[in-house]
């Protein structure tokens, strides 16, 4: 819910029962009034029929004006009530004020009885609560309207933060552009995130850093090992056991040397030191690989099938676009057990690598993430379809994984 | 052959020095930027293998000095780093080659040789050994007179195992020299059995001797004895 829609409803809720107050008290008041009023009236009223009398004049219109002349004595007495009475016209029995006096107007003694017709409380509630219920929705209509106005002008410098938020991205920080708003809370806004983001600007670069500095610094040494190593074998008449042992350290390095280049290479990708694109066929870039592979495909008896109907072009640099696609056919090749199909299809906007297989990858939704295995035996290091998924993401290339009729897809839409 | 390596890593420079004079080159070494400097004004050099990073200069500057004092010098510029930007402008200030560490140093050895042989006999080169000629610009391999069929693999590994002859190579070095080293680790290489066992037969099978031996565990050895 749109907090300006959450404050328009409580502003609405508090109105309700302001309005429901309002109508108790206005309603209460009236009644009071009106039978003030009233009471005022009739003994008014009275006072002219006593003047009447006193003039000769008996005026009479029953039941709301008796003139009753009593015989003797009588004590004076002034008696107003509400009774139930018919009224002449009808059957229904309504609530009347009664006022009777009793006075002794020129040595006689009369009744005055004065009735008036009350008006029902039922009629004061209905236009009582038509009115304030009639207020109540231009109340809302108004509300929402204002709402609305203020809300567009006043939340503009929010909504703008908002989006400069939604464009903000680790690796490749633009300066986020917040607009003065004018507006204390608002800018005190600004100024954290802007804190914050420096902040996280900062750690990111200097992780990045770190992991570039420190991949680099262990190239070295793992050089030297290597080469050491190599150096080490050429000794005539080693040990068969010590050589054994020898070689398995140069696998162990060998192995580091691999993912140490790898993440070399991610945080470079990452770090976007590749500048320089241009036009690449992938056409091209599929079938030097193919050359450069066909002998493993052919040695693990893999079936392949290039379906080219049209080139696919696209701008993105010529080493990284070499390294996506060697990458991705490894991969396919890598999983594919002896026998299996390799379907490379290229589509002018699209490029699938597809590989059959039967086991369907647990987790396939982490495929693109680092250190991320389909077997955790595997020897491989984790970090190729990483590398892939940046170097995707760095020129604009959409990658989706999919595995369908026993066939894993890798789908490049460029 | 002589050869200058220049490079800042003590031990680094220490077994490509130890690989290189067992190889029969004569090997000289500096470690920083002025020792090389000095010795490129000095001493007359083939070739010159240059780390690009050293500690008191930039190993690119160095190009322009060798280029002045030894115009024939054939230049292999090894980096730590894997910038683009430096390859492209050690290749156009002149290197020949350039390779990123860390690297086999018999993948170091086979592009010094290749770069001498297109330096010295510009393209006319033929090496030969027992039996064996090979025309490396024409990629083409006789025993005795019967020109052998290989395919392109087949003859890159012979001419690596040639350039490394009588040393052990580990499957590993051959496979990244063959497929590039971005292959990620194949859980066996064992598929390059299958070149050897091919390359192998066309040798023997056109009347030489086998010269590729197995060192069981480590790799292969190219020996002529």
């Amino acid at each position: 819910m749109k907090l300006i829609s959450k404050i328009s409803l409580y502003n609405l809720i508090l109105m309700m029962l302001i309005y429901l107050v309002l109508g108790v008290v206005v309603f209460s008041g009236v009644k009071y009034i009106y039978t003030k009023e009233s009471k005022d009236d009739l003994y008014d009223f009275k006072d002219l029929i006593e003047d009447q009398i006193q003039n000769g004049i008996f005026p009479s219109n029953p039941p709301y004006l008796v003139v009753e002349k009593l015989e003797g004595k009588h004590k004076k007495k002034k008696d107003f009530k509400v009774i139930k009475m018919k009224d002449y016209d009808d059957d229904s029995v309504d609530d009347f004020y009664e006022l009777i006096a009793v006075k002794k107007i020129k040595g006689a003694y009369y009744r005055i009885s004065i009735r008036s017709k009350i008006i029902e409380s039922e009629e004061f509630l209905e236009t009582i609560f038509k009115s304030l219920i009639a207020l109540f929705f231009v109340q809302i209509v108004i509300t929402v309207i204002v709402n609305y106005r203020i809300s567009k002008k006043l939340f503009k410098p929010f909504y703008q933060i908002l989006e400069e938020l939604k464009k903000f991205s680790v690796s490749s920080p633009d300066k986020t552009n917040f607009q003065l708003s004018g507006i204390h809370e608002f800018e005190v806004l600004k100024e954290s995130l802007n804190q914050m983001i420096d902040k996280i600007i900062n750690d990111y670069s200097n992780l990045k850093e770190f992991t570039e500095n420190a991949a680099h610094e262990l190239q070295t040494p793992l050089s030297i090992m290597q080469n050491k190593i190599e150096n080490i074998i050429q000794t005539p008449n080693l040990d068969k056991d010590v050589l054994e042992e020898i070689i398995s350290i140069q696998k162990s390095i060998s192995r580091l040397r691999k993912l140490n280049k790898s993440l070399l290479l991610l945080a470079k990708v990452e770090s976007s030191t590749y500048y320089n694109t241009e036009e690449i066929n992938l056409n091209e870039i599929v079938q030097n690989n193919i050359d450069r592979l066909n002998d493993i495909i052919d040695l693990k008896e893999i079936k392949l099938e290039i379906e080219e109907s049209q080139t696919c072009i696209t701008t993105m640099n010529r080493d990284l676009a070499d390294i996506l696609i060697a990458n991705l056919i490894e991969n396919a090749i890598k999983h594919s057990h002896s026998g299996a199909l390799l379907q490379l299809t290229i589509h002018s906007d699209k490029l699938i690598i597809s590989n059959s297989g039967d086991a369907i990858i647990p987790n396939s939704a982490e495929i693109f993430e680092r250190f991320a295995k389909g077997n955790q035996s595997d020897s491989s290091h984790g970090l190729g379809l990483a590398i892939v998924a940046k170097i995707c993401n760095l020129f604009g290339i959409k990658i989706r994984y999919s595995y369908k009729n026993s066939m894993h897809n890798f789908t490049l839409e460029v | 052959m002589k050869l200058l390596v220049i490079e800042d890593e003590k031990e680094l420079l220490l077994a490509i020095e130890k690989f290189m004079l067992t190889d029969g080159y004569k090997c000289d070494t500096a470690s920083d930027f002025q020792t090389a400097s000095q010795k490129i004004w000095d001493f007359k050099y083939d070739m010159i293998v240059l780390d690009i990073m050293l500690p008191d200069g930039n190993g690119l500057k160095l190009l322009d000095e060798i280029k002045e004092n030894q115009g024939d010098a054939g230049i292999v510029i090894i980096s730590a780093k894997d910038s683009l930007e430096d390859k492209m402008n050690g290749l156009d200030l002149g290197a020949d080659d350039y390779l990123t560490k860390p690297f086999h140093i018999a993948e170091l050895n086979s592009r010094l040789k290749a770069l001498n042989r297109r330096r010295v006999s510009k393209g006319q080169a033929t090496i030969e050994f027992g039996e064996i000629k090979i025309l490396p610009e024409e990629r083409k391999v006789y025993v005795k007179t019967n020109l052998l069929d290989l395919t392109g693999k087949e003859f890159d590994l012979l001419l690596f195992f040639y350039a490394n002859k009588d040393r052990v190579l580990t499957k590993e070095s051959i496979v990244e020299h063959l497929w590039g080293d971005f292959i990620d680790a194949y859980d066996n290489l064992d598929f390059i059995y299958t070149h050897l066992r091919n390359l192998r037969k066309k040798i023997s099978e056109a009347g030489a001797e086998n010269y590729i031996k197995t060192v069981y565990g480590v790799g292969y050895q190219f020996k002529i004895d």
